[in-house]
């Protein structure tokens, strides 16, 4: 078998890449999601929180990491109508991130009957940096004047009695930045404040020593991790659904590596074998 | 003092804070290099002593503070300050679009290859400015006029700006990087030593256990064999191995941010703005 010339292998590898995940996210294969001790842990703390304070959804994500940010997002938001469990849409890292996490709420608020401004709010994007999480823990109001839509935050129903950080009850950033520490710094290490975190697939190990630390309280580890919360939840959501389309890709990207080697094994023992037989 | 103001209150503050930074821009222009080195050194500190002693000092205590309510006085300053560095983000914002326009604007001027390309960056960034403001101040009523179109017109511009072209166009961008790692795996990564068979061990487990199919795998194991899960031995590895690694380069990174920002904060460190290529 002749190796497959440089150029002619990355073409065929593309088209088994591309043709093979668009087929696993029109085909469903029904899998088992075993839910690990990460997930659980940040339903089981989500499920534990006062009803009477606000969660804040923290978006640190935008079009580049939708695949992954965005079923996550619609897992929380899914638990969060089913729980009524009241919540603030926030960023201070992506400005598209509140308008496309909206638009999540705003689908899932049709199917459980649920209202803006009395179900949850949308705070909009921040700009400031970690100067401005520290005043939004000692001012809520101040730093968010309006929400989204220019409504004064006086006059939004789900914002009555909401102050400073002692009326948040917990904190969810879902990114696919490093835009975990200012939390954990000026609100979790000063307010003892709640931590959830939702990060990419690749920032899954970064995530592990705050977990350890008890600085974050769960973890939704990437597109599987809102599997496995969907599965908790007890709905089958675009996470489940693109499970069929990730296995295909994982499963592609060992199979290559092994390839890869068998190839490069295969080469080398060509070279060596006619240095070998020479006299 | 820093009580919100509104109506024509506000637009005189508004006008005054203007002129005061236009004032303040010009000084700091004509000041020679030697005393804009002080200022600026002046301002980082006291900025840095303000955050630093606020952040240190406790919340409440009578010895401290012993006047009024026995409340650290820092406290109440942090959210105005807050509301400063937002708008001096904020003008962070408006230099990258400047510096953008000026680099796609010569780009244009001088029919550079692919000015075009400077072409469609102008569009995009006028039609998303114009229409994601539009948008955001226009009534909801759908059947309103508002200048030129109707309300409902307005939004579905904007829908079609933002989640018909800004949305796909960033996905496309960021999951070309897909294709990339799968040719990389394919030809980059080489077991060429016992480490790197160790590496891709590791690698292969995690990418198995990230996927149903790889939980599937050795979902038959029970009773002690059960250790061996993928997902268990995936467990053990974040938590263990790759934590304790993590938490080690976690903590040289921090203290050498500490380190910087101390030469930061007390003038040492000098960077590009006070060398020979800086502003003289």
């Amino acid at each position: 078998m002749t190796p497959v010339s440089g150029e002619r292998a990355r073409h065929l590898i593309y088209a088994l890449l591309g043709l093979g995940t668009a087929a696993g996210l029109l085909i469903h294969v029904r899998q088992p999601v075993v839910v690990t001790p990460p997930t659980r842990s940040l339903r089981d703390s989500i499920q534990a929180l006062p009803r009477n304070k606000l969660v804040i959804l923290s978006i640190g994500w935008d079009v580049g990491t939708r695949g992954e940010n965005g079923p996550q997002t619609e897992a929380l938001i899914e638990d969060f109508f089913r729980s009524k469990i009241k919540f603030a849409i926030f960023s201070f890292a992506s400005p598209p991130g509140p308008t496309m996490a909206e638009q999540i709420a705003d689908r899932l608020a049709r199917k459980h009957h649920k209202t803006y401004g009395e179900d949850w709010v949308n705070w909009g994007y921040r700009t400031g940096g970690v100067p401005m999480l520290m005043g939004l823990a000692k001012n809520i109001p101040r730093i968010v004047p309006q929400d989204l839509y220019h409504t004064p935050i006086s006059k939004i129903p789900v914002m009555r009695g909401i102050r400073d950080v002692h009326d948040i009850a917990m904190v969810i950033e879902i990114t696919g930045s490093a835009s975990l520490d200012p939390w954990v710094g000026f609100w979790q290490g000063v307010y003892g404040t709640k931590l959830g975190y939702a990060p990419t697939g690749v920032m899954v190990p970064e995530a592990f020593p705050y977990l350890h630390a008890g600085q974050i309280t769960g973890l939704q580890k990437g597109l599987v991790g809102a599997a496995e919360y969907e599965r908790l939840v007890g709905v089958r959501g675009d996470a489940t659904r693109r499970m069929t389309a990730l296995s295909y890709d994982h499963v592609l990207v060992i199979a290559l590596i092994i390839l890869g080697n068998w190839l490069a094994i295969r080469a080398a023992r060509r070279r060596q074998e006619p240095e070998g037989q020479a006299p | 003092m820093w009580a919100p103001v509104h109506g024509w209150s506000l637009l005189g503050y508004v006008a005054a804070s203007v002129a005061a930074w236009v004032a303040l821009f010009y000084i700091l222009h004509r000041l020679p290099l030697r005393h804009k080195r002080i200022l600026i050194a002046a301002c980082t500190f006291l900025a840095g002593l303000f955050y630093t002693l606020e952040f240190f000092l406790p919340a409440h205590s009578r010895w401290l503070f012993f006047w009024g309510k026995h409340e650290n006085p820092l406290s109440p300053l942090v959210g105005p300050l807050g509301d400063a560095v937002s708008v001096i983000y904020g003008f962070t914002i408006a230099l990258g679009i400047i510096s953008l326009a000026s680099v796609h604007g010569k780009a244009i001027a001088r029919r550079r290859s692919g000015w075009h390309n400077s072409v469609a960056f102008f569009a995009a960034l006028v039609s998303m400015i114009v229409f994601g403001l539009w948008q955001s101040y226009v009534p909801d009523d759908p059947h309103r006029a508002t200048w030129i179109f109707r309300a409902s017109t307005v939004h579905r511009i904007y829908d079609v700006l933002f989640d018909g072209m800004y949305q796909p166009l960033g996905a496309t961008v960021f999951s070309v990087l897909a294709f990339y790692i799968a040719s990389a795996a394919y030809r980059a990564f080489r077991v060429r030593s016992g480490e790197a068979a160790l590496m891709m061990a590791a690698a292969v487990v995690m990418m198995l256990s990230q996927v149903p199919v790889g939980q599937w795998l050795t979902h038959t194991l029970h009773g002690p064999w059960a250790n061996l899960r993928v997902e268990v031995v995936a467990n053990w590895l974040l938590t263990t191995l790759s934590s304790s690694a993590l938490t080690g380069v976690g903590l040289g990174i921090a203290v050498g941010g500490l380190a910087m920002a101390l030469r930061i904060w007390l003038g040492l460190e000098r960077g590009s703005f006070f060398e020979a290529g800086g502003p003289k």
